[in-house]
């Protein structure tokens, strides 16, 4: 992993398109801007990680459960 | 070729029903090769099986069915990735999360399954939209829905479920999918 360190006010600029700024900075908490085109889809970490949670949720379901499923769903 | 899985035994599945995912499903990366199967139970839920795993089948809904107002903006990478280049060729399918308790099912729309028809290649999309959550309530907008079907299909005869695998292409396309450019 690529490390720099940058002080409040300064940037990073990845490709030609997009500029992370640091915003604030408050004990433990730094607040970042992020300047990128439309498309550039931008996600906090936990997102990912709720999907993959809920995925690994989604799997679990039984054979039990999904074979009551059209009494309960039609019932 | 035949496909061992975890809920409906030894199934045969031919190429048109298979479904790459080449990145995988999120948390599941080792997994590229699916196929989706309908257990024949009517209730409109199908099951992402992959062909790697028996154990591993993710249940999966039409999102329309509960949520008509869904819409899912692809980015141009997304949609490059996917080889869509007429986005009407796709469909748009929420992996469910189904506890014990069957009326606390929950769809993800925050990330859901888009497929190229056409090319039988898919994607876990992650979706910009804040309101969209992992564990979306669901089981009422699709009791209600299932109600409407049996009631319109007047002398449905009653039938033992067969499982058995779909055909991508015959799939209808959900004109669910939009472009964010």
């Amino acid at each position: 992993m690529l490390v720099l360190t940058r002080k409040l006010g300064e940037s990073i600029a990845i490709d030609d398109h997009i500029k992370i700024v640091v915003v604030q900075i408050k004990g433990k908490q730094v607040r970042l801007g992020i300047q990128a085109p439309k498309e550039t889809k931008i996600h906090r970490e936990e997102v990912y990680v709720a999907i993959q949670d809920q995925n690994k949720e989604a799997v679990k379901t039984t054979a039990a459960v999904a074979g009551q499923m059209s009494k309960i769903l039609k019932g | 070729m035949i496909v061992k899985t975890g809920s409906f035994g030894q199934i045969t599945v031919g190429d048109g029903e298979i479904i790459t995912i080449p990145q995988g499903i999120l948390g599941f990366p080792d997994y590229r090769k699916y196929c989706l199967i309908d257990s024949g139970d009517d209730t409109l839920v199908l099951w992402l099986q992959s062909m790697e795993d028996p154990a591993v089948a993710f249940p999966v809904l039409e999102p329309k069915i509960f949520k008509p107002d869904y819409t899912v903006k692809l980015s141009a990478a997304e949609l490059r990735e996917l080889k869509l280049g007429n986005i009407n060729q796709s469909t748009v399918l929420s992996i469910l999360t189904i506890p014990a308790d069957i009326t606390q099912m929950s769809a993800n729309i925050k990330a859901p399954i888009v497929i190229n028809l056409k090319e039988q290649i898919a994607r876990q999309v992650v979706l910009q939209e804040n309101e969209y959550g992992v564990k979306h309530p669901m089981f009422s907008e699709l009791r209600v829905h299932l109600m409407t079907l049996k009631s319109r299909r007047m002398a449905a005869e009653p039938r033992e479920p067969v499982a058995c695998p779909v055909a991508i292409k015959d799939i209808p396309p959900a004109l669910t999918v939009k472009s964010l450019a």
